[in-house]
């Protein structure tokens, strides 16, 4: 018997101390050559694998011997190759779409079971295909991907007509939104009508709710990153589309002498045409380039133009868009070390003109930013990422001009204020024992307020006072400015943030997740209206506005039922910040050069239950997702005295939903049509109402409760879409298909905002629902050749 | 054949089917609370003798009956420059009136009302105003071209902080139209004031107030959260004026006590 065990332990060593070899490479879609992002390779029977990264790239390494490779991804045929692993080799993989297509799973989260054992501690992701986000009904035929992320749970609006969303209780300043890397500022059209990425020139979308990964920082609530396609590397291609409010069309393929590929993506909207004295349009162009010196080494060069024009009788013109480029560098030092640099330009511009008072007035942020990130696949228990980041902003908070010799303004500049924000990461993917694996990390950001600029300096250092006398807040007092000269030091801060995610496998379709992540944010959106409007303004901290700093804790249960039929998800999350910014009653934000006069520091708090119930496969596919919340804040006077907003008590933020339902189905009836419906019901966004009325100068003046102690009505509607694809003949260059939708087919009118007034004539007073779609009826013509 | 066609159709089906409704809503009742209407308008040209305060209670909301007068106050006004008091007496309906008021500009006075056992104080400065220039009607600016614009021309004073209240009456509704201005951006500079309307024949009783910077503060928010509107609504907040419970700080007092200066002049829209 004692012989038997140390046999078994000399052989095992032999084992231990056997080669290990790696095989690395890039996977890539056979028909169009794009990169695929988030592909499984694993080595059947082990425990060994791994998912391609946001550019297609894989390492794996495993003991010397023979094994069965498998490479799997949603909507694609899996492949499975039998290798010899006694050397490090380099192995690309091409793999094909899938023909079947009524076995198409919508959505993948990160928890795939059933094909793989990977067992990635990521949870509070979503990662959405463009082909998912067609499926889906949308106002006036136009795919959206910021409505279609607002279909799962966690994710809602302020209500239609404003921009940005707001994910698990978090402001809309606290997402972070990138294409291809870049910020973008504002991801809207027509103040929230639809979003700025044309799904034509996106390949994914990657929603980051919690447990965000090290790699990314500088805003708390969310990440959404968004990357565009490379452009078809085998053959050119033309797609478009004909809608009824704007139109695209794409052009791509091989360059470079099929070393390289293109894609040049614009979509115009044409409503201008239509509204006689008032126009409204906008227009997005997207272009990418990517050219491979060789095996190792991949240059791409992305670009995104866009731009929203508001005329109204040319009495008023708002213009306002976002810009960015990003030159990007992969280089694949050895077998297992990946690493990517970035230099990235990006900027959001606001122009409004009002010709009849012959006002002008400009304001823009522009940063600059250069990225370094690595990846090392040390072995089958390690895999590490680090990185740095370094940005520099230049805002230019306004320039007041007058249009023309009648204006009465006077040309008046509100100081640029500058910043560079840096960061250092690491973070490190270690699967502790078969069931047990976890990703840790730690980020650390630092952020300088910089000069050229003056300085105001506050009588006893306060900004904001409270006149206890007449129960206000007032300006305090301005003692002296300092003129910091370029590139001085205004105010500095640095934050550690620490990041955790664990994920425990209880069975081979079951696991339990917990997350903690840490994250500071260095810029505040101020805005005086309750929703995100192009008219606000992105502040840096400096000595009063002090950075953002949020904790989030979140738990999760997965399942996958009856083989991946269908799948379970339950998230429950609690999430703190500190240094919340809220405006002063009455704050006088426009042409404010000073916004620490106007805004009081203080906290908040959101917690939540999410459930997301998903059918993958079948001709009915689709899913419920159910989220119930609550996020509130609380603004003591703090240094300013007084009591604060709502007299220091927790109120309810104004993104705070009570419940978010919503229910999406998708149902493939045959080749030639298919179905999509989604139904939404959201809990009322919270207002403050009057409480009474006076009468002062003839005018009925409103009195208010608390802060958002009441509700909007509920907000629900119910849309429908049916696509037509005739019958495709094999030897038809042209394929179309015809999308036909109903927004909102019961016609709700949901309101966006309830303003209360008098009535002109009768002079009683009466409550006014401003509410923006009714029933909408569209159709699309989609087409490529 | 097909490929054209299909290049060619573009179908236009979209209905902009944005709109407003009035709808009922129900919204708290807080409590009533006493309104100080005390406005000492000195017109230009005038001796500015007859004064008028007005004193009510607030009401709910959507009351179709929005009287509710103080009926009962003691209501004096001081001058405390010079020390002169003027007592206000109650005529009709909450107003409070006297005939013999002396206007000093740039004098500070303080208001003492009596009410429930309370005593309620405020202070202001009397302050100048500019004179109206000249008024134009014009039909090329605006939002609206249909509308004509009227507008009100005056100088500011350069170098001085100057804060105006502008007021148009129409002999069409009994709500006024009200607008500040400050000459933060404009100092200096020829000024005007811009007034609406598309009715020919509408007779315009229009006045110019020389107004505080704090009452100019008061003024702006409330005619913003009166004239909030629809998608870009602004944060409610509470009108806090000058007016104050001594007995009690707590207590909130709507209103406020001011004195001004006034320019005016009428227009008929032609």
């Amino acid at each position: 018997m004692k012989y038997t065990y140390l046999i078994l332990f000399f052989l095992s060593t032999i084992v231990n101390a056997q080669e290990k070899y790696s095989i690395n490479g890039i996977i890539k879609d056979v028909a169009t050559g794009e990169t695929i992002f988030g592909a499984s390779i694993y080595f059947k029977d082990t425990s060994i694998g791994t998912i391609t990264n946001e550019y297609g790239y894989y390492s794996l390494s495993a003991p010397n011997g023979t094994y069965s490779l498998v490479i799997s991804y949603v909507g694609y045929n899996t492949i499975e190759e039998v290798i010899v692993l006694n050397t490090n080799s380099k192995r690309n993989y091409e793999i094909k779409e899938s023909a079947l297509s009524l076995d198409e799973v919508i959505i993948s989260s990160n928890s795939d079971f059933k094909e793989t054992n990977i067992r990635t501690p990521q949870m509070s992701t979503v990662k959405l295909s463009t082909k998912t986000i067609k499926e889906i009904p949308a106002v006036m035929g136009e795919i959206d991907i910021i409505k279609s992320i607002q279909l799962l749970p966690g994710v809602t609006n302020a209500g239609e007509g404003s921009s940005g969303f707001n994910v698990r209780g978090g402001a809309e300043d606290q997402n972070l939104v990138l294409l291809d890397e870049a910020i973008i500022y504002n991801s809207s059209h027509l103040f929230g009508f639809f979003s700025v990425f044309n799904p034509d020139a996106i390949k994914d979308i990657k929603l980051y709710k919690g447990g965000i990964p090290s790699r990314f920082g500088g805003r708390i609530s969310s990440v959404l990153d968004i990357r565009q396609k490379d452009g078809n590397s085998k053959e050119f291609k033309v797609k478009g589309g004909i809608g009824t409010i704007s139109s695209r069309l794409t052009f791509e393929g091989p360059t470079f002498k099929d070393k390289g590929s293109f894609l040049l993506s614009g979509r115009s909207s044409y409503a201008h045409l239509f509204l006689k004295k008032n126009k409204a349009k906008f227009y997005d162009l997207n272009l990418k380039t990517n050219y491979s010196f060789n095996e190792n080494n991949r240059v791409y060069l992305s670009a995104y133009f866009g731009k929203d024009n508001f005329n109204i009788e040319n009495s008023f013109a708002n213009t306002y868009g976002n810009i960015s480029a990003n030159l990007r560098w992969n280089h694949i030092f050895s077998d297992n070390l990946f690493s990517n640099m970035s230099l990235i330009y990006s900027k959001y511009d606001y122009n409004l003109d009002i010709n009849n008072v012959g006002l002008g007035w400009v304001s823009d942020i522009k940063n600059y930013n250069i990225k370094y990130d690595f990846k090392y696949y040390a072995n089958d228990t390690f895999k590490f990422d680090f990185g740095l980041n370094g940005i520099y902003f230049d805002f230019n908070p306004g320039l007041l001009k007058p249009l023309n010799e009648n204006s009465g303004i006077n040309r008046f500049k509100l100081d640029n204020k500058f910043a560079f924000e840096s960061s250092a990461y690491i973070s490190v993917n270690h699967k502790i024992t078969e069931k047990l694996t976890s990703e840790y990390g730690l980020r650390y950001s630092n952020f300088q307020r910089l000069g050229k600029q003056n300085i105001t300096v506050y009588q006893d250092n306060k900004p904001v006072v409270f006149n206890s006398a007449i129960g206000i807040y007032e300006e305090g007092e301005v003692v002296e400015t300092i003129n910091f000269a370029k590139d001085k030091k205004i105010a500095s801060f640095d934050n550690f943030e620490p990041r955790l995610s664990l994920a425990y496998q209880i069975n081979e379709a079951s696991s339990v997740k917990a997350s903690f992540n840490r994250a500071s944010q260095y810029l505040h959106l101020i805005s005086n209206t309750t929703s995100a409007t192009p008219l606000d303004i992105w502040a840096p901290s400096g000595k009063f506005l002090k950075p953002q700093l949020g904790n989030q804790y979140a738990i999760g249960y997965f399942k996958n039922i009856k083989n991946n039929e269908y799948s379970f998800e339950l998230e429950s999350y609690y999430k703190t910040v500190d240094n919340r910014v809220d405006y002063v009653d009455g704050a006088d934000l426009i042409g404010q050069n000073n916004i620490e006069t106007q805004v009081l520091l203080g906290k908040s708090r959101a917690y939540g239950l999410e459930v997301l119930l998903r059918k993958n496969t079948g001709k009915l596919t689709g899913w419920l997702s159910y989220t119930l919340s609550k996020s509130e804040q609380k603004t003591p006077g703090g240094s300013a005295g007084g009591n604060g907003i709502n007299n220091g008590d927790w109120y309810r933020t104004s993104y705070d939903r009570t419940h978010d339902l919503s229910l999406t189905g998708i149902y493939k009836l045959n080749d030639k049509w298919r179905f999509g419906t989604s139904f939404i019901y959201q809990t009322g966004r919270p207002v403050t109402y009057p409480n009474g009325q006076f009468v002062y100068n003839g005018l009925s003046i409103a009195t208010y409760s608390g802060r958002n102690e009441n509700r909007l009505p509920a907000y629900h509607r119910f849309d429908i879409s049916a696509t037509l694809t005739p019958k495709k003949n094999k030897n038809r260059k042209l394929n179309g298909e015809w999308v036909f939708s109903i927004y909102n087919i019961y016609n709700r009118r949901n309101a966006t905002s309830i303003s209360f007034g008098q009535n002109d004539n009768t002079t009683i007073n009466e409550a006014t629902r401003t509410s923006i779609f009714g029933i909408v009826p569209s159709i699309t013509y989609n087409f490529k050749f | 054949m097909k490929l054209n066609r299909v290049i060619i159709i573009m179908v236009v089906l979209f209905s902009f089917t944005s709109c407003t409704d009035v709808v009922d809503v129900n919204v708290p009742t807080g409590k009533e609370r006493l309104v100080i209407e005390a406005s000492i308008d000195w017109v230009k040209g005038t001796q500015g003798n007859l004064q008028q305060i007005k004193l009510s209670n607030s009401t709910p909301y959507f009351a179709k009956n929005t009287e509710n007068p103080v009926t009962n106050a003691e209501v004096k006004v001081v001058n405390t420059n010079d020390g002169a008091e003027f007592v206000f007496q109650h005529s009709v309906n909450g107003l409070y009136t006297t005939s013999n008021f002396i206007p000093v500009l740039n004098d500070s006075y303080s208001l003492e009302i009596s009410y429930n056992g309370n005593m309620y104080a405020a202070e202001e400065t009397l302050l100048s105003v500019t004179e109206i220039t000249k008024i134009e009607q014009t039909s090329e600016n605006g939002f609206n071209l249909d509308d004509s614009e009227v507008r009100i021309y005056f100088n500011d004073p350069s170098g001085v902080e100057n804060y105006y209240l502008a007021q148009f009456k129409s002999n069409q509704t009994s709500i006024p139209y009200l607008e500040t201005l400050k000459d933060e951006f404009v100092d200096g500079n020829q000024n005007f004031i811009e007034y609406e309307d598309s009715n020919i024949g509408t007779q315009l009783n229009i006045r110019l107030y020389g107004i505080s910077e704090t009452y100019y503060n008061y003024m702006t928010l409330l005619i913003q959260q009166n004239q909030s509107d629809g998608v870009f609504q602004t944060i409610p907040s509470a009108l806090i004026g000058n007016c104050k419970n001594v007995n009690d700080p707590k207590e909130e007092v709507l209103g406020y006590f001011r004195l001004s200066e006034v320019d005016k002049t009428n227009h008929t829209i032609q």
